[in-house]
């Protein structure tokens, strides 16, 4: 079955070329939610195989998400990336004691979001 | 230590030499005479002594109280004044000089090696004071400038994101076409990450990161250079010599943050000399200043014999995106970055040149 991926960020072009370049070479059936909310409810409903999420959002942020995401049964178990601008938000997620499977540093060449992605599915196998 | 050189100014022969042979029999070097106010000031240009010890009556047309103040404002060399009587009017005038010292003739020994003395020490503290005084203005721009560029460093990351998946996705679709749109996508993609590089180097300054300091031996630090550096770039016809010193030194340092610096530095050294040359690296320990020789601190010193650094260029060498290497793909963030690194660790970077003659670094710290 393909995997499902979720995205959560809300720069929607840079949603558009993850989802191309995810797509291009995969089968990977992509979603996008532009919103911290509509990402939690899309999460809940699809249960996808893998967040990727942004930190820095309008309304409620990344931090907060993953903070629900993994506080809620049905979506805790799914591994999340978070995306971010730069390494002190790296230093936050874990001050904050939540866990994230892995981090990726804007702005990301393919190779290193699919090897991100492919180590984090992989270790779901 | 080296002798402090005292410029003795006084009209009458006679008395000007033996002011010099009583200097000289307290220690200090007289490097010259000056019997006018003009000469005065060109000897004191020349010469740069630390000291000017001035007759205020002076025969010729410049007085003794106009020399000095062109001597004080311009070479900021402290003055101390020499007078065999003082009325009110002239010391007035001689006060607004801010001289560090007056010496009434006739004086005796002690009298003139206290004086001089009080205002050595006096100059120098004053010229500690002052620069702390720059640095912490300095600190404090630094500090606005740092909130401001993260703020923007962050806001340029996420187009730069969508500039570089976009010409990824393009590369996919259309690289295999045709060769033009294949260099066209790649120099966008080079270009996407050369400014997100000198975003990162924003942030990196925006936020000094906490230091995660170690007791180590410089001598260890600078090795451990030298090896990552033989990895990374081929040093081709240069020689590379270390003196380290005998006695043990430790210095309290993030390591990761040094060796950032001395990489740095060193790989200016080897960018200075494209047809070869030497790099001599040097470790010792130096007295804090003059006046506090139990205070020592660690000098690691980088000396190249490459082509040097105009005088033009080596006043702005510390500021941030100054680069004489743009063609290279510099971005004028390296030195700034490795002085604000020592600063960061109560230390110092100086950096001293002579065009076609090479440059030396060095970094100066605390000891531990």
């Amino acid at each position: 079955m393909d995997k499902k991926i979720l995205i959560i960020d809300d720069e929607e072009d840079f949603c558009y070329f993850v989802k191309q370049n995810l797509e291009a070479i995969s089968n990977y059936e992509i979603i996008i939610a532009n919103k911290g909310k509509k990402g939690i409810q899309i999460a809940r409903k699809e249960k996808p195989d893998l967040i990727l999420l942004d930190i820095m959002m309008p309304g409620i942020d990344g931090f907060e998400v993953l903070k629900r995401l993994k506080g809620n049964e049905k979506t805790q178990r799914i591994p999340v990336i978070m995306f971010t601008a730069k390494d002190e938000d790296e230093a936050k997620i874990k001050a904050s004691g939540l866990y994230c499977e892995d981090y990726i540093v804007k702005p990301v060449e393919n190779v290193v979001l699919r090897a991100k992605i492919h180590r984090v599915l992989d270790l779901r196998k | 230590m080296k002798k402090k050189q005292i410029l003795v100014v006084e009209d009458e022969r006679i008395v000007a030499e033996d002011i010099k042979m009583r200097l000289e029999k307290l220690g200090y070097a007289v490097p010259g005479i000056a019997f006018s106010g003009e000469e005065a000031v060109k000897k004191a240009e020349n010469m740069q002594p630390d000291l000017v010890l001035m007759d205020i009556v002076l025969e010729k047309k410049m007085s003794g109280i106009e020399a000095a103040s062109i001597i004080s404002s311009r070479f900021n060399i402290p003055i101390v004044y020499l007078t065999a009587y003082a009325d009110n009017k002239t010391l007035e005038r001689a006060k607004i000089t801010e001289p560090f010292g007056y010496i009434i003739k006739p004086f005796e020994d002690r009298e003139l090696h206290s004086i001089i003395e009080i205002a050595l020490y006096k100059h120098t503290m004053e010229r500690k004071l002052k620069k702390a005084q720059q640095e912490l203005i300095q600190s404090e721009k630094l500090a606005a400038l740092g909130r401001f560029s993260s703020g923007i460093a962050h806001e340029i990351k996420n187009p730069l994101g969508v500039i570089l998946g976009g010409s990824e996705f393009l590369e996919m679709k259309l690289s295999q076409t045709d060769a033009d749109i294949k260099t066209t996508i790649d120099k966008i993609k080079k270009s996407t990450l050369r400014a997100n590089t000198i975003v990162e180097g924003l942030l990196k300054f925006a936020r000094p990161s906490e230091l995660k300091t170690e007791r180590i031996k410089p001598n260890d630090l600078v090795n451990e250079t030298l090896s990552l550096l033989k990895y990374r770039v081929p040093l081709r016809n240069i020689k590379v010599e270390t003196h380290f010193a005998k006695e043990e030194l430790y210095i309290e340092v993030d390591k990761d943050q040094m060796l950032q610096v001395f990489f740095n530095l060193l790989m200016n050294a080897i960018e200075a000399m494209p047809k070869g040359g030497k790099i001599t690296i040097k470790t010792y320990k130096m007295a804090e200043s003059e006046f506090s020789l139990d205070k020592y601190l660690c000098v690691i010193e980088i000396m190249d014999t490459g082509e040097g650094i105009s005088k033009d260029n080596l006043r702005k060498l510390f500021e941030p995106f100054f680069t004489t290497k743009r063609d290279k793909k510099g971005i004028g963030l390296g030195l700034f970055m490795a002085k604000m690194i020592a600063n960061n660790h109560k230390g110092d970077l100086v950096i001293d040149s002579k065009q076609r003659k090479g440059t030396t670094a060095k970094i100066i710290l605390p000891l531990s």
